[in-house]
């Protein structure tokens, strides 16, 4: 029993963390928000450069070939310095799809796709097939279009790969400015099938759970930023001639949020550990991760917002940047009450 | 955490992360169920459950279930062998108290000696005291009681006022002084608590750490009621007590180090261990699943809240095994034990109260016995969670300061 990281992953984690302190701070996410895709393609090339998209991609198509358990420690990173590139939709969900794909009818497309990743010469993203994602997602809505190279449609009756020039792209656009949703059509003869209805099943609600967990991983990076500003803010902003966060109306507030981040983090590390392992209790514990860390982000959002006052209700300061992707992040792939509905329903599965 | 001090040798920094026990946990967890499932006091096996330990009967029923874990060694899994424990690591004790509470294992009546004043008797005691107080301990011959806040000194420990001053052969002390909300203390043996040795210091320091046997001359103890009716703790008057340089436990006016180690005992995760939430989560879903059937749209309007209740408790689990990892690789619980208070207490609660939102009005209904069992009992108790140990005011405060650094004052 060991709930907590290695070295090597530690390690990893630093780095990336690094990176994103050079060449991802706040200004290059607000840069993101007026893009065209609503994320660097140069990014993007780097990301890959370091290692971190090829992270869960096998060795032998030029990634690193590590398990979800990595794949958390970086998204952690990829939330706390709000990311603006598509790391959810391609780390967490394209890859561990493609890569469940990679056996079946569609295996040489798969390993194909997966390669370009590693290479940071693709962007993949996933979407829902319409009938299916009303349980699963609440939205029938596609991030990172137009910006990403392939769609992944994924429902029951299989998942089929869609080059995304081939699809018909009705945009949306979002609070946070780096989302760009759209809604989907397209040709079945411009698609090639990864997985066929029956194959399918099996590879969905893995896509869920990694979408649960991939989301929650990067809703307590998101979480602890917002604290950390919110600390920073409060020790520094004096009023009645003290510092703000001498305050214990504020202080209570700040250790609430606190509370919800130790106790959502090792909730991530154990739903990425079953996803890595096929645990039983995988479906389980990403949901618990999610219905988790969706309730710290929110409540990080809400505690730094009011302690930062009007000036964290401007467009001019940072905050807002970390605050609007948690609210959208809270309730992709499910919010905390649809992920305390699944665990529910699993804990009385497993009694009957 | 000092109870795990033995440990802390290995550094296992290099190992991957992994929440599968070891073949030698899993034995072990093996070997706890199987005694455990065979001794617990059962109804069906006519041998329990025990009264409540807050009534004379109870108390001895409770203490004899001590002595009964203490013959096999169960009672301190995680004390050196020499004190009558196991020498069990961190995890092992985490696994052997899932399978205590899941098994309906008793309210350990010895919990204040066990899980508070032992690992501060093993960190400050001389070899003699270790030797003197910690089987008895373990065995529940001896059960203790705390005596830390007064009338005037609660969330604010450091402004007690009763008082110690050097007695007659030197090296002896003679106390005086009021101790309140003592828990055990209608039954107990013995009281560990503070007193102030230096009145002239400042008010953290002059304050000495002393271990009195309540039935010394000079001491009254007056049973208080609490929420359930019964005596569950205590209030304690010193009149002129003399004490042994003996039964100081540490140096005389470092009493409040010594007590804060105590304290961070009873906040952290020797005091309360997710098992004991784990097992009541888990009897909560069983109580939905009941209500299903036979009042559905009650169970449904209940669902997100057992939902929510179970996370916490499972969270909880969670947390500690990632400071259990933090500890075995050699950090210490500091002000981050002030998480878990807030953690514990907030899950016990949760619990608690989905299954009273669950039972509807037959919630107030009381046991065979005429005092609140089951949920209402435990609901009872779970409320006194986010008072005793220090409030969850303070936890909040020490971790706004000392974990994210915000401004004292």
């Amino acid at each position: 029993m060991r709930a907590a990281f290695d070295r090597d992953q530690e390690d990893f984690a630093g780095q990336f963390r690094s990176f994103c302190e050079k060449e991802c701070p706040p200004s290059a996410v607000r840069a993101a928000w007026t893009s065209e895709v609503g994320f660097s393609r140069e990014r993007w090339g780097k990301l890959a450069e370091l290692g971190v998209l090829g992270i869960g991609v096998p060795e032998e198509l030029g990634g690193i070939g590590r398990g979800e358990v990595e794949l958390a420690a970086l998204l952690e990173v990829a939330g706390w310095a709000a990311v603006p590139e598509p790391v959810l939709e391609t780390m967490a969900m394209a890859v561990p799809l493609l890569r469940e794909c990679a056996s079946g009818p569609g295996a040489r497309v798969a390993r194909e796709w997966l390669a370009l990743i590693a290479a940071g010469e693709a962007v993949v993203t996933v979407g829902p097939e319409p009938a299916w994602a009303s349980g699963a997602t609440g939205s029938q809505l596609t991030t990172v279009l137009p910006g990403a190279d392939m769609v992944l449609v994924a429902g029951s009756n299989g998942v089929v790969a869609v080059p995304s020039e081939a699809c018909g792209i009705v945009a949306r656009r979002a609070l946070d400015g780096t989302r760009r949703l759209a809604e989907v059509t397209f040709d079945p003869a411009a698609a090639t099938v990864l997985a066929g209805p029956d194959e399918a099943l099996a590879s969905l609600g893995k896509l869920a759970d990694q979408a649960a967990c991939g989301s929650a991983a990067l809703l307590v990076g998101l979480s602890s930023r917002l604290l950390g500003m919110a600390v920073e803010h409060a020790g520094e902003r004096r009023q009645f001639g003290r510092q703000i966060g001498s305050f214990q109306a504020v202080k209570h507030k700040l250790s609430d949020v606190a509370l919800r981040i130790e106790l959502a983090r090792p909730a991530v590390w154990y739903a990425a550990w079953q996803l890595a392992n096929q645990g039983a209790e995988a479906s389980q514990a990403a949901s618990v991760a999610k219905a988790l860390a969706a309730e710290a982000a929110t409540a990080a959002a809400s505690a730094s917002l009011q302690v930062h006052g009007a000036i964290g209700y401007t467009a001019e300061h940072d905050l807002h940047l970390w605050m609007k992707r948690s609210w959208a992040l809270a309730s992709w792939w499910g919010d905390a009450a649809h992920h305390r509905s699944r665990v529910l329903q699993s804990l009385i599965a497993r009694t009957e | 955490m000092d109870i795990v001090a033995e440990n802390l040798a290995v550094c296992q920094i290099c190992s991957p992360m992994d929440f599968r026990l070891t073949p030698e946990q899993e034995s072990f967890r093996a070997e706890a169920r199987s005694w455990l499932r065979a001794n617990v006091p059962s109804a069906e096996r006519g041998t329990g459950p025990l009264p409540s330990l807050d009534t004379p009967e109870g108390f001895e029923a409770h203490r004899a279930w001590e002595r009964r874990m203490f013959e096999e060694r169960w009672s301190v899994v995680s004390w050196p062998r020499s004190y009558g424990g196991r020498g069990a690591g961190l995890v092992e004790w985490l696994v052997f108290e899932e399978e205590y509470w899941d098994a309906g294992g008793p309210a350990r009546v010895g919990q204040n000696g066990i899980f508070l004043l032992g690992p501060a008797m093993m960190a400050f005691g001389t070899e003699e005291q270790r030797n003197r107080f910690l089987p008895a301990m373990a065995s529940g011959e001896e059960i203790w009681c705390q005596g830390w806040s007064e009338p005037g000194a609660g969330s604010d420990l450091a402004s007690i006022r009763s008082v110690a001053r050097p007695g007659d052969p030197e090296g002896t002390w003679v106390l005086n002084g009021l101790k309140t909300w003592c828990s055990r203390g209608a039954f107990a043996d013995w009281l560990f608590g503070l007193f102030r040795t230096d009145p002239s210091a400042e008010r953290h320091r002059g304050l000495t750490y002393f271990l009195v046997p309540l039935d010394a001359p000079g001491i009254t103890v007056r049973p208080i009621a609490q929420l359930d009716g019964e005596p569950g703790f205590a209030e304690v008057f010193f009149d002129e007590v003399e004490v042994p340089a003996s039964q100081v436990l540490g140096s005389v006016g470092r009493g409040w180090e010594v007590a804060m180690a105590t304290a961070g005992s009873e906040r952290g995760l020797s005091l309360r261990s997710p098992g004991r939430f784990l097992a009541a989560a888990r009897r909560l879903v069983a109580l939905y699943e009941q209500v299903a059937l036979c009042d559905p749209a009650r169970a449904e309007r209940c669902a997100d809240a057992v939902a929510r209740a179970w996370i916490e408790a499972e969270a909880y689990r969670l947390a500690t095994f990632a400071t259990a990892a933090r500890v075995l690789d050699g950090a210490t619980v500091g002000p981050e034990a002030s998480l878990s208070k807030l953690a514990w207490s907030g899950a016990d609660l949760a619990v608690h109260e989905a299954a009273i939102g669950l039972l509807g009005s037959s919630a107030e209904l009381l046991g065979s016995d005429g005092t609140p069992d089951g949920w209402l009992g435990g609901f009872l108790f779970a409320l006194a969670g986010p008072i005793y140990a220090g409030t969850n005011e303070i936890q909040r405060n020490v971790v706004a300061e000392r974990v994210l650094g915000l401004p004292r004052g």
